[in-house]
């Protein structure tokens, strides 16, 4: 046998090795006993994802994982622990930093290198840009720059009517 | 009964079994799939998780390739219901105690099978029997593409597609073969084969996915990682360790027959004697006497006609199905001596396994 291993948290010899599968990763953690009664990780079948995700970085602390809030669905860092999933997909963006560390660990890369679903992409994005155009529009209006507007005005209808044609 | 149409339908899984086609019994590609700026089905709200169903719903029904297919509400179904589409891998547990606003859509044959607010809004499978990736992808990936002419999907360039956990994004694809490896489970070699596909990023499950056993010597072989690789290449990687897995139970066989021919002789011999006259069969029994079986017909020692009908009984042996097939409730003592009645029944023209073949081929 090698030197014992240090405690995760402490500097304590760690004397509880826990061994998790999930999605058929294998973790290891190795931990104190007074960690371990502290972080209330004794009981295996309580040792969920949770805990996991603390030891990929992120927060630390219980309480500084209620910080991040998706702004869309309002999922909280604790709900993503708490679930293992994300709420919408907005989440990818609100928590990036506890998911690049993840899809290091699980992923091959961090980028998508296969099929993009052209057509719904394309449709996905001429929307945001006709809501874009909008807010310019009433911008415009309000800012009494009726040429403006008028050429936002158009450039709407036109992408409007090519969304349309699509259909 | 809501599935009736479904359970008595001839059907891919169960009556379409590719001929001279040992090792893999089926070809199966799952595409997780959602809809953009909407919650995923475990956080969205009952209303917003009804909108989701009737939107996907009515895209689905809409394609050709779903002409003629059942579209099933999850909370219409009785619990029997739902382990009979279970057994027949048509949903998953997870969908089958899914909330309210849950469903599926099943192509005619069955082949194509999509569950509605499950994990993900979408959850699109194609399954063919026997070793057929090249055509499974083609027909799922066409799929696909006329569902994102009319649904929009939740994508980024970056990480691809967006799936409610992250084990998912990217792909959103799982391909995997369902794998008969009888002579690798006799050898006692299938920990050293897990654990070396494992090490290639390659997972193995029990025949009913994570957490289920291999009774039957059926393993489910199927890519973890969806992300950083395109569909072709996940596939391409996949197959290949699959030929190295079909290898090594070939070799597994040949050196059984090699070494000890009586020994699997005999192991065929009672299986068949024992489905052919016992009157208490429980379903693991069955599924490992079938698997044996199974085994002959790849050996020659039982007519290659048998094997769609071997492959079918597999599924129809389960619980449920024997359950449906009763039609009255029964405890599982009287479901045991109803499938052994099954069994006996199916079987009853099996000729006795000819040996000859199989100790010339060895």
């Amino acid at each position: 046998m090698g030197k014992p291993t240090e405690c995760k948290y402490c500097e304590k010899e760690a004397t509880i090795h826990l061994t998790q599968i999930v999605d058929n990763k294998i973790h290891k953690v190795d931990i104190c006993e007074d960690c371990a009664l502290a972080k209330k990780m004794t009981d295996p079948s309580n040792f969920t994802l949770t805990n996991l995700l603390d030891n990929m970085g992120g927060a630390d602390d219980e309480f500084e994982g209620d910080l991040v809030r998706c702004e869309s669905c309002g999922l909280s860092t604790a709900d993503f622990k708490s679930l293992g999933r994300f709420g919408c997909p907005s989440c990818y963006e609100s928590f990036k930093d506890l998911l690049d560390p993840m899809l290091e660990e699980m992923q091959k890369s961090a980028t998508h290198r296969g099929k993009v679903p052209h057509v719904s992409a394309q449709r996905v994005a001429s929307r945001n840009q006709i809501q874009l155009w909008e807010d310019n529009l009433q911008n415009a209006i309000k800012a009494e720059r009726y040429e403006d507007a008028a050429q936002w005005r158009d450039k709407i209808t036109q992408l409007k009517n090519e969304l349309k044609s699509k259909v | 009964m809501i599935i009736s149409p479904l359970i008595e339908a001839e059907a891919e899984l169960t009556h379409n079994a590719k001929l001279n086609c040992p090792v893999v019994l089926s070809t199966r590609i799952r595409l997780a799939r959602n809809i953009s700026d909407t919650p995923f089905p475990g956080w969205a709200k009952e209303a917003q998780r009804k909108e989701i169903l009737a939107t996907c719903m009515e895209s689905l029904t809409a394609l050709p390739q779903m002409e003629g297919g059942t579209c099933i509400m999850v909370d219409e179904l009785s619990d029997l219901e739902k382990q009979i589409l279970m057994e027949r891998h048509l949903i998953s547990r997870e969908l089958s105690k899914a909330k309210k606003g849950s469903g599926i859509v099943v192509s005619k044959d069955q082949s194509c099978s999509v569950m509605i607010n499950e994990e993900d809004h979408l959850r699109i499978q194609y399954l063919r029997s026997g070793f057929r990736f090249k055509q499974t992808w083609t027909t799922i990936n066409e799929i696909d593409s006329a569902l994102e002419e009319n649904l929009d999907y939740a994508f980024s360039s970056e990480l691809g597609y967006l799936t409610a956990c992250p084990t998912n994004v990217g792909t959103g694809m799982r391909a995997s073969a369902m794998m008969h490896l009888p002579a690798l489970v006799i050898a006692n070699q299938m920990e050293k084969v897990i654990r070396a596909v494992n090490q290639l990023g390659i997972a193995v499950r029990g025949v009913f996915g994570e957490g289920s056993d291999a009774s039957g010597s059926i393993f489910q072989i199927s890519n973890q990682q969806t992300l950083g690789e395109s569909e072709d290449e996940i596939i391409k990687c996949l197959v290949n360790v699959l030929n190295s897995v079909i290898e090594q139970e070939n070799n597994s066989r040949h050196k059984l027959l090699e070494k000890d021919p009586i020994k699997l002789l005999d192991k065929m011999g009672r299986a068949y004697g024992l489905l052919k006259n016992s009157h208490l069969l429980s379903s693991a029994e069955a599924v490992n006497l079938l698997s044996l079986l199974r085994l002959a017909i790849d050996l020659q020692a039982i007519p290659e006609t048998y094997r769609s009908r071997i492959d079918r009984l597999y599924i129809e042996s389960r619980p449920g199905h024997i359950q449906y097939a009763a039609k009255t409730e029964i405890d599982p003592n009287q479901r045991d001596q109803y499938r052994s009645r099954y069994m006996r029944e199916q079987l009853a023209e099996l000729q006795s396994l000819n040996f000859d073949k199989v100790v010339n081929k060895s």
